[in-house]
C-alpha cells in the first residue's frame, strides 16, 4: 500500500553522503561529558552558596526564647529582604528599632506589628527613625507624622523635631529648629543663629501647632504630664547649662530649674504617674555629653525627682545603677521602665524595670546588632511584651523573583531529566530500536563503513 | 572490550543507517553529516549510561530526531562551509530516481517534525506508537502530523500523488 512512498524514500536516502566517522569522536564526547559534569557541579555549588549567603536564611533571624514570667522576651532582627511598611503597613506597632543589616545598606527602621509582622522603614542617611506614639499608631519624625496603619505621612511644621507624645497620642511636643543646621542666613531670619527656637505642640485632630516657648533649644528633651495638660522641657544652647521648664499647655509657666551637665530629663515618660514630679537621670563620672560619646566612662547613674510645685530635687536611694539609660519610656506597676542601651557595643539593648532597690528586671531584649529600641508607652505599661521573630517569607517582590531565578534552573533540569528517563522507559517498553541498525542496514544494502 | 572500543564498534555499525536518516531529515548532505556527527558526539558523552541500558538504538534515534528538530530551529537553512566536500552516491537517472528526487525536495519543504514523522513511519517502518515514543509526542499528534505531511506532499510532489492517495487509504 505504501510501498511507493517507501521505495521513494529509500531511493532518496541513497543519495546520502558517504558516512564517515568523525575524528576523535570518543575523546570529544568524553570532554563534553567532563564539561557537562563540571557545569552541573558548579551550578549546584553556586546554588548552595547563594542560599547560604542569604543573611540569616539558614541561621534564622535571631535566636529567640519564649517569653514567660522569668525569661525576658526577645525581639529578633529583621531579614534583609523584609517587606517595607510602604508595601504593606503593619501598624499599630508594638516596637520599633534600627537595624543596619538590610538591603538598604544603611541604618533602617524596623516596625514590629501587633501580629508579629516585621516591616522595614527605609531612611535617608543620618535621619532619625522618630518616636512611636503611645498607642503604636503614629511615628513622629522630623517635620511629619507617619500613620503606620495607612502608611500616609502628614506634615507637621517645617524643621520640627519631635520630642514626646502626649499620653493620648493626639498631641506631639516638638521643637521648631530655627537656628541649627543652616549655612545661609536669609532675609526673613529663619537662619539667624540669634533667633531662638520654638517649642510647642502639634494637635493631630485640628492639624494646628501651638507655640508655647520661644527660646534656644539646641539639645531639647520633653515630656507630657500624665493628664496631658503640662509639659516639662529642657532648653538651652548646646554646650551651655540646660534649663528644665515646666509649662501649662495653655501657656502658663511653672517652675524653671537649671540643670548641671550631669543631669538630664529622664525621657518621654519622665513625669511620675501622680503628675507631681518629673524624673531626671544623673550620671556619675562624666557629663552626659561625654557619657554619650564614651558610654564606658559612665560610672553608674541614679534617678532624681523634681517636685514640679516647689522645684526641689530629691535623689533616689540607689546611687549607682548599672547600664546606660537610653530613656524613661513608661511606668509598669508603678515602677519606671527604661531602655538600657548598654555601656559597650557588645551589650544588647534591653527594656528594664528600674526597681527602687537599684535592681534591674529585664522585660525585653533586643537582638544584638539592632539598636535604638522604641516601644510604645501603652505596650510598656500594659502590654504582654512577648517575643517576636521576623518571618523570612514576608519578602519584597524582587526577592521572590531572585529566588525563582535561582531555583528555576535546577528544577527545570530535574523535570527534563525525569521526562527523558520516562521517554527512555517508554522507548524500551515499545521495543523501538530493537533489531534496528545492522539489520536495517543489510535490508537496505547499506555501505560498508570505511 | 573498553568503552571506547565498544562505542567505536557500535558507531561504525550504525553509521550508514544514521547517514541515510539524517539525509532524509535534513535534505542536505552537509547538514546530514553534521547531524550524524553531533548525534554520535552526544552518544559518546553518555555512552556508559546508554550501553548499560542496552538500548543504544533507541537512544540514538531519539537524539537524532530531537536534535534535528531543535537544531533546525536554530540554524534553519544557513550555509555551512566545510573544508572537504562529502562524497555523494552517483545518480542512476532512472524514473525511480526522479521520484526519489521529487520526494527529497518535497521533504525539504515540510516542517521538521512532519519530515521526521514520515521518515520514521515510512523509511524506518515504525508504528505510530513507536514514532510517538521516539519523538516524545502523543500518538494522536503522530497521526495528525502524518496526515498533514501527506496532504502537503500531495500538493508539492505531483509525482507521488498516486502513491500518496494509496497511503491515505
Amino acid at each position: 500500500m505504501s510501498e511507493t512512498l517507501r521505495e521513494a524514500l529509500r531511493r532518496a536516502a541513497e543519495s546520502a553522503p558517504a558516512p564517515r566517522m568523525g575524528e576523535q569522536l570518543w575523546r570529544r564526547g568524553r570532554r563534553r561529558r567532563r564539561v557537562r559534569r563540571a557545569v552541573t557541579g558548579l551550578a549546584g555549588l553556586l546554588l548552595v552558596v547563594s542560599l547560604a549567603a542569604m543573611p540569616g536564611l539558614l541561621a534564622g533571624g535571631a535566636g529567640l526564647q519564649p517569653a514567660d514570667g522569668r525569661t525576658p522576651a526577645t525581639l529578633g532582627r529583621p531579614y534583609a529582604w523584609q517587606l517595607t511598611y510602604g508595601q504593606d503597613a503593619n501598624g499599630p506597632v508594638v516596637a520599633a528599632f534600627i537595624d543596619p543589616a538590610t538591603i538598604y545598606l544603611e541604618a533602617t527602621g524596623v516596625l514590629v506589628g501587633r501580629d508579629g509582622s516585621y516591616r522595614l522603614f527605609p531612611m535617608n542617611p543620618g535621619e532619625d527613625l522618630g518616636f512611636v506614639s503611645p498607642d503604636g499608631r503614629y511615628l513622629a519624625r522630623w517635620g511629619e507624622i507617619v500613620d503606620l496603619v495607612t502608611g500616609r505621612a502628614m506634615p507637621t511644621v517645617d524643621r520640627a523635631r519631635p520630642l514626646a507624645w502626649a499620653p493620648d497620642s493626639r498631641r506631639l511636643l516638638l521643637v521648631v529648629d530655627r537656628d541649627d543646621g543652616f549655612i545661609e542666613y536669609g532675609p526673613n531670619g529663619e537662619s539667624d543663629p540669634s533667633h531662638p527656637d520654638d517649642v510647642g505642640f502639634y494637635d493631630l485632630d485640628s492639624g494646628t501647632t501651638t507655640i508655647l516657648l520661644n527660646t534656644d533649644a539646641d539639645t531639647p528633651a520633653g515630656a507630657f504630664s500624665p493628664d496631658g495638660r503640662r509639659i516639662a522641657v529642657t532648653v538651652g544652647k548646646v554646650g551651655e547649662a540646660q534649663t528644665l521648664r515646666v509649662i501649662d499647655v495653655a501657656g502658663a509657666s511653672g517652675i524653671s530649674l537649671e540643670l548641671t551637665d550631669r543631669q538630664r530629663l529622664a525621657g518621654e515618660a519622665a513625669w511620675t504617674p501622680d503628675g507631681r514630679s518629673v524624673v531626671l537621670v544623673a550620671g556619675n563620672g562624666c557629663p552626659w555629653s561625654d557619657c554619650e560619646a564614651w558610654p564606658g566612662s559612665l560610672q553608674g547613674w541614679r534617678m532624681q525627682r523634681v517636685d514640679v510645685a516647689t522645684g526641689e530635687v530629691a535623689d533616689e536611694a540607689a546611687t549607682a545603677r548599672p547600664g546606660f539609660p537610653g530613656g524613661l519610656v513608661g511606668w509598669r506597676d508603678g515602677e519606671p521602665v527604661f531602655v538600657d542601651q548598654g555601656v559597650s557595643p557588645e551589650e544588647p539593648e534591653e527594656l528594664v524595670v528600674a526597681a527602687a532597690d537599684g535592681a534591674e528586671r529585664v522585660l525585653l531584649v533586643l537582638a544584638h546588632g539592632s539598636g535604638l529600641l522604641n516601644v510604645p508607652r501603652d505596650e510598656v505599661e500594659h502590654g504582654a511584651l512577648g517575643s517576636q521573630a521576623a518571618n523570612p517569607l514576608a519578602a519584597q517582590p524582587w526577592v521572590v523573583l531572585c529566588l525563582l531565578a535561582c531555583l528555576a534552573p535546577p528544577v527545570l533540569l530535574l523535570l527534563v531529566l525525569r521526562r527523558r528517563r520516562r521517554a527512555v522507559r517508554a522507548l524500551r517498553g515499545s521495543g523501538v530500536g530493537q533489531g534496528a541498525g545492522a539489520d536495517d542496514l543489510r535490508a537496505e544494502g547499506g555501505d560498508a563503513v570505511a | 572490550m573498553t568503552d571506547a572500543e565498544s562505542f567505536d564498534e557500535y558507531a561504525r555499525s550504525r553509521l550508514p543507517m544514521l547517514a541515510r536518516v539524517a539525509y532524509l531529515l535534513t535534505g542536505d548532505p552537509f547538514l546530514a553529516d553534521d547531524l550524524v556527527q553531533l548525534t554520535l558526539l552526544r552518544l559518546a558523552s553518555r555512552w556508559e549510561q546508554v550501553s548499560a541500558a542496552r538500548e543504544p538504538d533507541a537512544y540514538v534515534r531519539r537524539i537524532l530526531y530531537t536534535q534535528h528538530v531543535s537544531w533546525w530551529r536554530r540554524v534553519r537553512r544557513e550555509a555551512l562551509p566545510v573544508a572537504v566536500l562529502p562524497e555523494r552516491a552517483a545518480a542512476d537517472f532512472t524514473g525511480e530516481t526522479v521520484t526519489a528526487l521529487a520526494v527529497r525536495e518535497a521533504l525539504a519543504r515540510l516542517a521538521p517534525r512532519q519530515r521526521a514523522v514520515l521518515v520514521l513511519r515510512y523509511f524506518e517502518d515504525l508504528s505510530e506508537a513507536e514514532t510517538a515514543a521516539v519523538l516524545g509526542i502523543a500518538v494522536g499528534t503522530v497521526k495528525s502530523q502524518t496526515r498533514d505531511a501527506l496532504a502537503r506532499l500531495r500538493v508539492i510532489a505531483l509525482e507521488l500523488s498516486g502513491s500518496l492517495a494509496e497511503v491515505n487509504r
